[in-house]
């Protein structure tokens, strides 16, 4: 069994003519829990974007399971289990909550469905009592849990989180991230790119850094956790203070 | 004078079942696809005449219907996949691509039918009889068309709400990226959705060329007809195409019993008119769309 569940090799991507990603080269270890944090406009999302071949890649490849899965579109990346919740979450507003997890696990029996959201209904005991609501009428934060509970109805091998805590309060942060901790400790691996690094910094064991479409550092995020260091990652360098300042 | 607004407030109600059927292909495509698919009204037009082949087969043009719609299906699936599928990027510049494609195809569509049908106007005679209730006197074709139309209808909307397929048409309506993550390929919903709006059109046809007649020219005011019920009804709407469909029957209906059949024609472009100006979001908008 390969160490890497996903391994993106100088890879190159961009909007038309507008290359946006430079020769990034991100190892995901199966099992862990990577972030990706980096000021707006970064090529945070876009890297998302090729790992689930909503973009296509002009140079590198795109590991999973040690196999390319480069050419192939993005229904057959979820297929092959990359549970992805992207970026405005993309849910089904006129459509339920039951009904927007059963879509999750389009290609499972109806028995397997229904197993695979009652659990998941205990993960995020929040959604239980909304299942027949519909997903428009939910708040932000309740969204975002059917985002990531949709993401996961087909029992993913790895689960790809954009901007989670966009327009989140911070408790609703707090308790995602509490959920999301647990899922990992069960084995989930998860990939989550966020502008907010202190939430991804705590979640995850390790951090790529972006900037300008290149990853600039990465390491553990237990390393990270300096304030001056997470200064760096969104304002650029910050010059050393003057010596002889007060 | 009861008994008259009762038999024109029936009527109207039965066309607009028809009306309904006529539109919900359309509303389909348009709901799931975002084209808005000018050729509708010329494949409704095919689906009738197809019917008045096998009806000079001797083949009874309820029994034709199924398969004047299997036909029509092929025909949108194979369109999607060879034509518009090609066409689809997002944004505006996909909808004016598609859009100008499917005009281009109601002429070729139009001309296909004058080469194999001719361009005589055509009808299908069927239950010419009447069936008369405390005074209502109904005709026997509306009445069964309208009742088949409906059915086919609910059916539709019962399988777009009820099953996993019809879910994920909705789902791939509401969010494509959604839908994509979740593992449906968009592709084969898109050909599934067209070629269902196809046949659906194709079987108003077989239907409506019992009521009305046909000639391949037909298909123009067909698809402002469909588009009326659409536009009426809230673009993508379900509920409103249906609400829409009744209203525009019964206003048809009345017109041509107040003011002759001449002045009901310009009812559906005075009420599109009317629709665009004052409510251009349709009767229900998007709030109860599906």
């Amino acid at each position: 069994m390969p160490a890497d569940l996903l391994h993106l090799e100088a890879v190159c991507a961009g909007y038309g003519k507008v290359p946006v990603l430079h020769d990034v080269t991100v190892s995901i270890p199966r099992g862990d829990a990577v972030a990706a944090i980096g000021a707006n406009g970064v090529g945070k999302t876009t890297l998302l974007r090729v790992i689930m071949g909503q973009i296509p890649i002009t140079a590198g490849d795109v590991l999973f399971d040690d196999v390319s899965i480069r050419e192939l579109p993005t229904s057959r990346r979820a297929r092959l289990g990359i549970g992805y919740a992207p970026e405005g979450r993309a849910l089904f507003p006129m459509m339920t909550v039951r009904e927007n997890l059963e879509i999750g696990a389009y290609h499972a029996t109806a028995a397997r469905r229904a197993a695979r959201a009652g659990w998941l209904f205990e993960v995020f005991p929040k959604l239980a009592p909304l299942r027949g609501r519909l997903c428009a009428l939910l708040s932000g934060g309740e969204q975002q849990m059917v985002a990531i509970a949709r993401a996961l109805m087909n029992e993913p091998k790895l689960l790809l989180l954009d901007e989670p805590s966009t327009g989140l309060a911070p408790r609703v942060v707090g308790e995602l991230y509490e959920a999301l901790t647990h899922l990992h400790a069960d084995g989930l691996t998860v990939f989550v790119v966020e502008q907010n690094a202190r939430a991804a910094l705590r979640f995850a064991r390790t951090v790529h850094v972006v900037e300008d479409g290149r990853i600039a550092r990465s390491g553990l995020a237990s390393e990270m956790l300096d304030e001056r260091m997470l200064a760096e990652a969104y304002l650029g360098h910050v010059p050393e203070p003057p010596v002889n300042a007060p | 004078m009861l008994v008259t607004i009762l038999t024109l407030a029936l009527t109207g109600v039965l066309w607009g079942g028809v009306y309904l059927l006529m539109a919900s292909g359309l509303n389909l495509i348009y709901g799931v696809m975002k084209i808005v698919n000018l050729a509708h009204g010329d494949f409704i037009v095919v689906g009738g005449l197809l019917t008045l082949t096998l009806f000079e087969l001797h083949v009874n043009p309820l029994a034709a219907l199924p398969a004047a719609a299997l036909v029509m299906f092929a025909v949108g699936a194979l369109i999607q996949r060879g034509i518009l599928e090609r066409l689809v990027t997002a944004g505006p510049a996909g909808e004016l691509r598609t859009l100008l494609a499917t005009f281009g195809m109601s002429y070729v569509v139009s001309n296909v039918g004058l080469l194999l049908w001719g361009a005589q106007v055509q009808s299908v005679p069927f239950l010419e009889g009447s069936v008369d209730a405390f005074g209502i006197r109904l005709p026997e074709n509306l009445l069964v068309c309208s009742a088949v139309a409906f059915a086919f209808a609910i059916a539709v909307h019962i399988w777009l709400t009820r099953t996993m397929s019809g879910k994920a048409v909705r789902a791939t309506s509401q969010s494509a990226v959604g839908a994509a993550a979740c593992g449906l390929s968009i592709r084969r919903i898109r050909v599934l959705t067209f070629g269902l709006g196809c046949a659906m059109a194709g079987a108003a046809g077989s239907l409506t060329i019992t009521l009305i007649p046909f000639q391949n020219s037909s298909g123009g005011p067909l698809t402002v007809q469909a588009f009326t019920v659409i536009a009426l009804g809230g673009l993508g709407n379900y509920v409103g195409a249906f609400l829409a469909a009744v209203i525009l029957g019964v206003a048809e209906v009345t017109t041509s019993f107040v003011f002759g059949s001449n002045a009901a024609a310009a009812v559906v472009y005075i009420l599109f008119i009317l629709i665009l100006v004052f409510r251009p979001q349709g009767l229900l908008g998007r709030s109860a769309r599906v």
